[in-house]
């Protein structure tokens, strides 16, 4: 799923973030226009669709209150008993409908590993699945799944669970050159050379925290940066309970 | 048995017996430059694996890990290399596998790679990307094989260093050595604790790992797993405690690999 | 059987030749050539397709025209039934990409494109039994907006034989509960694939298959209005600017 990009290419959109200008024109700070959508699955104990420009992510979560299906589903599967424990919430990501190929796998295998990690603070009274099915992609996936699978939770948990304990969300904070951004788009991301991945709660309190990319960082730029990320993360909270809270 | 690439095949043959030191041995030579007095100290070995371009082998209390490296040798074809992109620099592909006998809690560990193992293996290849310099390897793949044979805790960190060493002995150029280390903090408590392999931590605590790269100053990567959320300045304080670990791992490897150096070598080098 | 079918209605109300509420909106997906989503009672597909573009030299045997892939995936959460185990990839999708495939291949002008590829991927977000005229349906939509030339529209349905009468459009509860049954995809008057599930008398085979046909007319009729309205839409926009 890595886009295709030419040396003078790179280097415009390069040249460009420098000069805080993004090649759709946003701000190095802002993301785009994203649409949540609830509820569409009727099967599912609540759903959401977020569409964060053309990357769209569906999200289904499941509670399971027969422990016998459950435990019969772990037993089948050896290297899901390990994931199991770690936490009642389960994740499990599709990428197929981008594809087929190694590449695709790849980014289903890094966005699973991400986004559980993100869940293993969470304790619920009933196993939890959380299925994420990516429907389009054009970067930063890990944002857009947990806005979608934060706002399907907010749903399915009760409502004592959710004041007892915060729901966490990924802000990705990409560095390009000396500039931070966020949000990057397909393109934006085959440029950056390093980003740090951000879990927080809603509380502003760290869940999950992961450099990646082929990059280095500097030590105070690398605290810049998860200090950008904990901030959009919280405004990322506030506009999903917003959303939330409007179609309750 | 169905044939594994992701295990080290030629670790059975290749292995030099002697050159570990064995439990029941008397007093480990000191040449072996083993510390038994400090037992938070790397323990440093190259060359076990002879089939491959370059090995290390790290031990760190008690967790053992051996890193093997083969290449650069031909990519993947996929359909990215076929249009050309992407062969500008050497492609990185690291598996890490812990041992089947490798936990003493976990007990036998499964054989194929799960999530943890599959996510240390990412970890692993964005920490030793920046070191590297892939761009003077175009068109090429380097396979980095890491095998934990015991885990007693801080494996990545451990890893990390492990890998580092491969890399140097299979003569890659690099920008600087790699180090890591590794921070855990149980439930509840409020300082973070420099974690030895010395199995004390038994998972349940949060932990930081931090690769540093001490001549140019910058982390090469950086993992966070918390057991319960923390603060964002308690997580850059845990970060601040990493460093100074990274750099004694760094000064110690350093002198490992110029002790491996022949005498004329060395002499050369500081002149 | 009685409760398949009580005082002439089915469990979910509805008489035995009455199809469920179909619904489709096309260009759904702004990355693909072409996309559709059906909604179809409680089932809900994604059909997205990708070309016609240059095949892979692997593909392409010298008597073929074009390439039609088809990938079908069923996600773990998508049946009403508890959760599914996790995997990827099993036999039975296989076996409905490749009965989609088939059904395309008659319908699908090839020889205009030749040395090339079109790709298909159907998603079920939910599924609610006629799996498989279901997606035949999404991805003849889905083809219609990516402007890949068919010989007609393909419209597919799954019918059943209960208590001497055929019931259009099975639901998964009267899937599971093992009736006679038979998928068909029509092209006008013409059946283009016609797959049989379960044990059917060749009595019955006859008046299921007048019963399909007729019903597919219906559905070719329903989701072209889907269409039209879709394009509609388009020229209005396209006037406006």
């Amino acid at each position: 799923t890595r886009q295709l990009l030419s040396e003078p290419e790179r280097q415009y959109i390069f040249d460009s973030v420098q000069d805080a200008v993004r090649i759709d024109g946003r701000q190095c700070l802002a993301y785009r226009q994203a649409a949540l959508r609830l509820d569409l699955l009727c099967y599912a104990t609540a759903s959401a669709q977020v569409s964060l420009g053309e990357t769209d992510v569906l999200v289904s979560v499941r509670e399971e209150d027969n422990p016998g299906a459950t435990a019969q589903q772990q037993g089948s599967t050896g290297s899901s008993a390990s994931s199991s424990s770690s936490g009642p919430v389960s994740v499990w990501v599709d990428c197929s409908c981008l594809g087929s190929g190694p590449e695709q796998q790849q980014l289903a295998d890094e966005a699973q590993a991400h986004l559980s990690s993100l869940y293993r603070c969470l304790r619920t009274p009933t196993p939890v699945f959380v299925d994420i099915l990516l429907l389009g992609y054009d970067g930063d996936l890990l944002d857009a799944a947990s806005i979608a699978a934060s706002a399907a939770l907010m749903r399915a948990l009760p409502a004592s669970l959710l004041s007892a304990q915060a729901l966490p969300l990924f802000a990705t904070v990409h560095r390009i050159g000396s500039q931070q951004i966020v949000d990057a788009n397909q393109l934006e991301e085959s440029c950056s050379m390093a980003r740090v991945t951000v879990g927080v709660d809603s509380n502003g309190r760290l869940v999950a925290c992961q450099t990646c990319g082929e990059g280095s960082l500097q030590f105070e730029s690398m605290t810049e940066m998860i200090e950008t990320g904990v901030r959009k993360a919280m405004m990322l909270h506030d506009s999903v309970a917003k959303l939330v809270a409007r179609v309750l | 048995m169905p044939l594994d690439r992701y295990r080290n095949t030629a670790l059975v043959d290749g292995i030099d017996v002697r050159a570990l030191p064995l439990a029941g041995d008397s007093p480990a030579p000191a040449s072996q430059g083993k510390q038994q007095q400090q037992q938070q100290q790397h323990w440093f070995q190259r060359r076990l694996v002879q089939d491959t371009v370059g090995s290390g082998y790290v031990e760190f209390g008690d967790t053992k890990v051996l890193c093997s490296v083969h290449g650069p040798m031909e990519p993947k074809r996929s359909v990215l290399t076929d249009a050309g992109a992407e062969q500008s620099r050497a492609q990185l592909q690291v598996y890490y596998k812990l041992a089947p006998f490798a936990s003493h809690q976990a007990g036998r560990v499964s054989y194929l790679p799960d999530e943890t193992e599959r996510r240390a293996a990412s970890f692993l290849q964005d920490t030793l990307a920046p070191s590297l310099r892939l761009d003077r390897l175009p068109k090429s793949r380097i396979e980095l094989h890491c095998l934990v044979l015991e885990d007693a805790g801080c494996c990545l960190a451990t890893a990390v260093n492990c890998a580092c060493l491969a890399l140097v002995d299979a003569g890659l150029e690099m920008y600087d050595l790699v180090t890591a280390a590794t921070v855990c903090r149980p439930v509840g408590a409020t300082d973070w604790q420099l974690e030895v392999g010395d199995g004390s931590n038994s998972g349940g605590s949060s932990s930081v790992t931090l690769a540093y790269m001490r001549s140019l100053r910058q982390v090469a990567g950086m993992l966070v797993e918390a057991a319960e959320p923390l603060q964002p300045r308690e997580v850059s304080a845990a970060c601040r405690i990493c460093e100074d670990p990274c750099k004694m791992t760094h000064s110690s490897l350093r002198q490992f690999l110029l002790d491996c150096l022949p005498a004329d070598d060395r002499t050369a080098k500081i002149a | 059987m009685t409760d398949i079918l009580l005082n002439g209605r089915r469990v979910d109300g509805r008489r035995p030749n009455e199809h469920r509420l179909l619904r489709a909106q096309l260009g759904t997906q702004p990355q693909a050539d072409g996309s559709a989503l059906l909604e179809h009672g409680n089932s809900r597909l994604l059909a997205t397709v990708h070309g016609p573009a240059q095949a892979r030299a692997a593909d392409l045997s010298p008597e073929e025209d074009c390439v039609l892939r088809v990938l079908y995936n069923k996600p773990p959460f998508a049946s009403m039934t508890e959760r599914r185990r996790r995997g990827r990839g099993d036999r039975k999708q296989d076996e409905t990409a490749l009965l989609i495939e088939e059904a395309l291949g008659g319908v699908v002008l090839k020889q205009l494109y030749r040395r090339s590829q079109i790709e298909i991927r159907v998603q079920v977000l939910q599924s609610d039994g006629s799996e498989l005229s279901a997606a035949i349906n999404a991805v003849s939509l889905a083809l219609m907006d990516a402007g890949v030339a068919m010989r007609g529209h393909l419209a597919a349905v799954t019918v059943g034989y209960c208590d001497q009468a055929p019931l259009v459009d099975l639901n998964s509860y009267e899937q599971s509960a093992g009736l006679p049954s038979l998928t068909v995809a029509c092209v006008g008057q013409r059946v283009l694939h016609a797959s049989v599930g379960a044990r059917l008398h060749s009595q019955q085979l006859d008046p299921l298959l007048a019963c399909a046909s007729r019903a597919c007319a219906c559905v070719a009729n329903q989701l072209g209005q889907d269409v039209k309205a879709h394009l509609l839409a388009a020229c209005c926009f396209q006037s406006a600017a």
